[in-house]
């Protein structure tokens, strides 16, 4: 699969992640190498083939809903760049004029 | 330093106490660091003797567990109540957790070192990809120690520590440990809890153990496995000693050569020459060695090359400047997210997670990320079927010496290929052990026994009757 550099716009944008001059000169041909060479797999036959994305055959694992904590409310503030006068996380607005839902 | 057993000896003897054993290591680690930057953050030298003389306190109680007093290191991806966690990268430079992994926390009275370098979110081979600088192979200095766990491995290999924690996601244990002829311990997946370990691909992700001997990576094994409430992925499954009966030997044992090992391309002729003489001595042993076929192993690194850089996409989502760190100054919360993750990660992180969004996108989703997932299916298979003609396999770590630092950083695929052998073992959740096998110009080589899974007491019975082999054939430290 061949990336231009409009593809690379693209995944740059799903993955909110801006890119460097030198990024955006060398990424285009990197990505192609990299889906060239996996692409090897559409040689392989999986018809009827159950997809894996657990291997020790684990399922649904639940627990009872009770609050577990090790750590102080504190401490886990002091992880926050920002936080407002109650110790809630604060962020900035996120329905304004350029968020996606508008 | 000592291994682990020979220091608890020690200890319990009072012939060392834990405060000596402690400046001992923080000497080492002083006097080498400058060449060989194991570490991203060294505990302080107060925190650390004060950590041993509690330990010291413990022994004299005769309270001691199996760990108690024996400095260690672990890497960077793992949580550490009240010390810097990086993941080796700049997104997490400033992050000071609130918790500890449980794998830590199990390490129970074992003094604490300091975090060690590697690749950035667990993404390389090399310990290159630091956004802390790489970590140097302690035998060369202008080689590396492997990734992505290279900081832990180098730091067991000089001394600096008596062992350490890594985590393998698709050889990152096993080839540092090759690199730096030390032993590397991947478990089955789930075996050891994964809470508080930064995620990098969730369906691969293990703890695992790097140690001097075989002995002492069951020691640690013994401390750390089994079921943890806080990580959903630990099976039920019971817990055995797996240092009891661990010299019982290999005689009787089948082990199995696959074929497509033997032939794969890109391997040094004296990795594979290597390769030969250790099915030799495992004959010699008194094992049975068997051909077995693995046909869908070739398939191997590209499924994986697949399936990590999806779920690397994913878990990477998290790191947006809001919650951890500090957000990059822009106007808007759309420019923020994108500046913060443009200069937090780098260029091997965001091709990572360039190429997981475009598996993972509508269009591609069912010919990369199903697909794959459908592979990884039948390479699991081929493992079931041939575990089932023989007890544990056998495969070289690393198809290749340590390489020079700068040698395969320009070039994703030549870096992928450094884990031709170790993927397929993480794509079927296999426990796994890289064995010191003898050095090729005095550069460490390892070879790999692989087990079904939950079969670690196995792996490492075969895995300390080829230890003893090579006993005396180590390469020369370089510090």
């Amino acid at each position: 699969m061949k990336i231009d550099n409009k593809d690379v716009e693209r995944l740059a944008a799903l993955s909110k992640m801006e890119l460097t001059d030198e990024e955006q000169a060398n990424i285009p041909g990197e990505l192609s190498s990299i889906l060239d060479f996996v692409e090897t797999l559409n040689s392989v036959n999986t018809d009827n083939v159950e997809p894996t994305s657990q291997v020790t055959g684990l399922e649904n694992v639940v627990r009872s809903d009770e609050h577990v904590a090790d750590y102080t409310k504190e401490e886990m503030i002091s992880t926050m760049p920002d936080v407002d006068e109650d110790g809630h996380l604060s962020v900035r607005a996120v329905f304004t004029g350029d968020s996606p839902s508008n | 330093m000592d291994n682990v057993l020979e220091l608890r000896a020690q200890l319990d003897a009072g012939t060392i106490s834990a405060v000596e054993l402690a400046e001992q290591s923080l000497k080492r680690i002083a006097d080498t660091e400058d060449q060989l930057n194991s570490f991203i953050t060294e505990v302080q030298k107060d925190v650390v003797l004060e950590k041993a003389a509690h330990a010291q306190k413990e022994i004299d109680n005769e309270h001691q567990g199996p760990l108690t007093g024996i400095p260690f290191a672990v890497k960077d991806l793992f949580c550490t109540h009240g010390i810097n966690t990086t993941a080796g990268s700049k997104i997490l430079q400033e992050y000071v957790p609130p918790y500890s992994s449980t794998a830590v926390t199990k390490c129970g009275d074992a003094v604490l070192m300091g975090k060690t370098n590697m690749d950035e979110f667990a993404l390389g081979s090399s310990t290159e990809r630091s956004a802390f600088g790489p970590t140097h192979n302690p035998f060369d200095l202008e080689r590396v120690p492997g990734g992505t766990s290279g900081g832990s491995a180098a730091a067991v290999a000089s001394g600096q520590v008596a062992f350490a924690l890594g985590t393998d996601t698709g050889g990152s244990v096993r080839q540092p440990a090759a690199f730096c002829g030390v032993v590397g311990l991947k478990p089955t997946y789930g075996r050891i809890s994964r809470y508080g370990v930064i995620a990098a691909a969730s369906s691969l992700d293990t703890v695992g153990v790097l140690a001097r001997t075989v002995s002492d990576s069951a020691l640690v094994l013994n401390q750390l496995a089994g079921m943890d409430p806080l990580d959903t992925t630990t099976p039920d499954v019971p817990v055995e000693d797996y240092l009891a009966g661990i010299d019982q030997g290999v005689k009787g044992m089948r082990i199995g050569i696959p074929k497509e090992f033997r032939v794969a391309k890109g391997v040094d002729p004296e990795i594979s020459k290597r390769y030969e003489e250790v099915m030799a001595i495992v004959q010699g042993l008194g094992a049975e060695i068997v051909d077995v076929e693995l046909p869908h192993v070739e398939y191997s690194l590209a499924t994986f090359y697949i399936l990590n850089p999806s779920e690397v996409s994913s878990n990477l989502g998290r790191y947006d400047g809001m919650q951890y760190g500090a957000p990059a100054t822009a106007e808007t919360l759309d420019q923020v997210f994108m500046k913060t993750r443009e200069l937090g990660f780098g260029p091997e992180v965001k091709r990572r997670i360039m190429v997981g969004a475009f598996c993972l996108s509508s269009g591609y989703y069912d010919a990369y990320y199903k697909k794959a997932q459908q592979v990884r299916t039948l390479i699991r298979q081929d493992f079931d079927t041939a575990l089932q003609s023989v007890d544990l396999l056998l495969a070289p770590t690393s198809p290749f010496v340590p390489f020079k630092i700068g040698e395969r950083t320009d070039d994703p695929l030549a870096m992928y290929a450094a884990d031709i052998f170790t993927v397929p073992i993480s794509l079927a959740g296999l426990p796994a052990i890289s064995v010191p096998t003898g050095v090729v110009q005095n550069l460490p080589v390892g070879m790999q026994l692989i087990g079904p899974q939950f079969g670690e007491k196995a792996v490492l019975q075969a895995s300390y009757a080829l230890e003893q082999q090579f006993i005396g054939q180590q390469a020369t430290l370089a510090v």
